[in-house]
Order: C-alpha cells, then structure tokens, then sequence
C-alpha cells in the first residue's frame, strides 16, 4: 500500500496512506530520526526534516551528523501534527496546486482543537517553518476576532492580573470595544 | 558542542511559550479591528504592554488609513505635547507618547471605520495639511477630545 521504500524501524507517527505512486517515491530515500522531548522517535524522510529550518542548519553545520536529532522543548503531539503538515506541503512542491494546497490547509487547521494550534505554535517557531507559522498565526488570529477579554483568556490559559478597578478603567476607556462581542 | 549551538533558539522559544508569556507579533498584527486589539490589550499586563510597545493600534490605524502617515505627533487636550525633560527620563517620555499612541490610534481608526465619520475626519486631515503649516497642522485639528466615544463632537 505505501511506498516502496524500505523502512524496518519503527515510526511513532501514524504515516498516512500515501496514494500517488510518483517518481518521488520510487527513489530510496534517507530517513531522519528525530526525538522529541517526551522521548517518542519520529522517522521522516529526509525532504520533510529539511522543511525545519532549525534541523536542516544543523546539518549544515555538523555534516558528519548524528544518528538521533533531539528536540528539546517540542513534545511528541504537536510535532507529529507538524511533520504531517510538512509531508503534504513537499507534495505541493513537486505538483504545485494552489487550489488544492489552499483546501488542504484550510482543511488541516479547522479540524485542529484551540489547544493544538496554540501548541503548535511554538513548535514551528522553534524548527523555523515560516509557512506553517503563517498559516498558524492567522488560524488564531481568525479564531480570537470579535472574542470578548474573557474568551481570549480561556483560549491562551492567561490569568487575569489586572486589579478589577484597573479592569473597569481599562473598559472605561475605550468602551465601545467591549460592546457586540460574539457570545461564546 | 554543535548541537548546543544551533539550539540556542530555546530563548525564543520561551519567548513565545503559552501562556506566561506574550502572543505573538504576527498573530496580534493579523487582527483587523481596532476593538480586537483594544480588547486583547486588557486580557493582562504582558499582553498589555506587548500591544502598547509594538504600536499595534498605530499600525493598523496607518495600514486601514494611510493618510495618518502624515500625522506628526498625538495629543489629548488636556496633557498638552510631553512633558520636557524634567523627569530627564527619556523612556518614560517614550513609554508616555506610546500609550498615548495607543489611545489614540485605536479611537481614529474606530471613528474612521463607522461610516458618517470616515469622510469627515479624512477631509480634514487632507485640509490641515495643505497650507499654513503648523497652524493649520493636523495637530491642531484633530484632537481625541473631538472624538470622544467613538462619536463626532
């Protein structure tokens, strides 16, 4: 069912089925072993690893390489949703279609809970994905507009460290912000 | 080692950790409403600060309204220009001039976006500064005061 490639070790991720039996596949290709913090292992191919900035310069770096590529800070959720992310977008790279790139990431970020965007975020940030960053940030961006203060507290987890009469100040000043903010 | 070296973007990393720390930059400047913003500036003090600091309200204000780009400088009518060097703290004088952006700004593009207002405040601003500068600048013809509450005095 999947690609060709001989791969005996085990992957941590769900691999997704991959369909198109393209030239691409057909190639053998190197794998990238990395670790998370929690200590899972994700086998990539090479071209999806090189899509993080952060783990292509260190190979730039260290040519000799090492066997495992630790990711301190980034813990095995939010990294196996990103190397899904980065697997479809090498696809778009080698068949670019805007449409259907388009769809597919509209499509990869509706489906996501608040908790994964958010915890993606950072994950991006550290691997240096620009794009994935991008689309990230405008996904929270769109899901915070026309929030009250409330909402937008539960959506990051942020405590409220503003006195209530520093509150009421606040709200005082610029009033009819607070006014018509959607319900939930 | 390597591996140390091209990992020192731990910093940055919590710099952007949720939630002790502040949203990002790109997220805040993806929103398209003054009252977006005016309301993430109250969720608490970092975010505050991070909204104020980054001239949020100022930006979106001048990406809405290009024609603020000729506006020199805000005042509100009752603490005049700033204050001179008196307290010899030029970061307070700069702290000062940046909420007083914020205030500002966030007032402008929300009265420039309810419709009466639009055309009466660029007309204005287009009148000021054409001739007789500075008497007839903007400064001197668009204050918060003529603003208030988000209605034309």
């Amino acid at each position: 069912m999947s690609s060709s490639t001989d791969s005996p070790t085990l992957t941590t991720e769900t691999t997704q089925l991959s369909p198109q039996p393209d030239t691409e596949t057909a190639k053998p290709t190197k794998k990238i072993t990395l670790k998370s913090s929690d200590n899972q292992i994700f086998e990539v191919e090479e071209s999806v690893a090189m899509e993080f900035a952060t783990v292509k310069s260190f190979f730039e770096d260290s040519p000799s390489s090492t066997d495992i590529v630790p990711l301190p800070n980034v813990t095995a959720k939010p990294l196996s949703q990103v190397i899904e992310f980065c697997k479809e977008q090498i696809k778009f790279k080698a068949n670019p279609d805007e449409a259907q790139k388009k769809k597919y990431n509209a499509e990869f970020l509706t489906e996501k809970s608040d908790k994964d965007l958010v915890d993606m975020i950072p994950v991006a940030n550290y691997l240096e994905i620009k794009d994935l960053l991008d689309v990230l940030n405008q996904a929270v961006a769109d899901r915070i507009e026309n929030k009250s203060v409330e909402y937008v507290r539960n959506f990051f987890g942020i405590d409220n460290d503003f006195t209530a009469e520093e509150e009421a100040a606040l709200r005082r000043e610029h009033a009819w912000a607070y006014e018509g903010v959607d319900e939930d | 080692m390597n591996w140390l070296k091209s990992f020192k973007m731990e910093i940055r990393m919590d710099f952007m950790n949720w939630p002790d720390q502040h949203p990002s930059l790109k997220i805040l400047g993806s929103l398209e409403d003054p009252a977006d913003l005016v309301r993430v500036s109250s969720v608490c003090r970092s975010w505050r600060h991070f909204v104020i600091a980054n001239g949020l309200c100022k930006r979106l204000c001048l990406r809405i309204f290009p024609h603020f780009l000729r506006v020199d400088c805000v005042i509100e009518p009752s603490c005049g220009i700033e204050k001179p060097s008196e307290f010899g703290c030029s970061k307070f004088v700069e702290w000062e001039t940046l909420k007083r952006e914020h205030k500002t700004y966030a007032f402008l593009a929300q009265g420039c976006l309810s419709f009466p207002l639009r055309e009466c405040i660029l007309d204005a601003i287009s009148a000021s500064s054409t001739d007789n500068y500075p008497v007839e600048s903007i400064r001197n013809t668009l204050q918060l005061g003529d603003n208030s509450e988000g209605r034309a005095s």
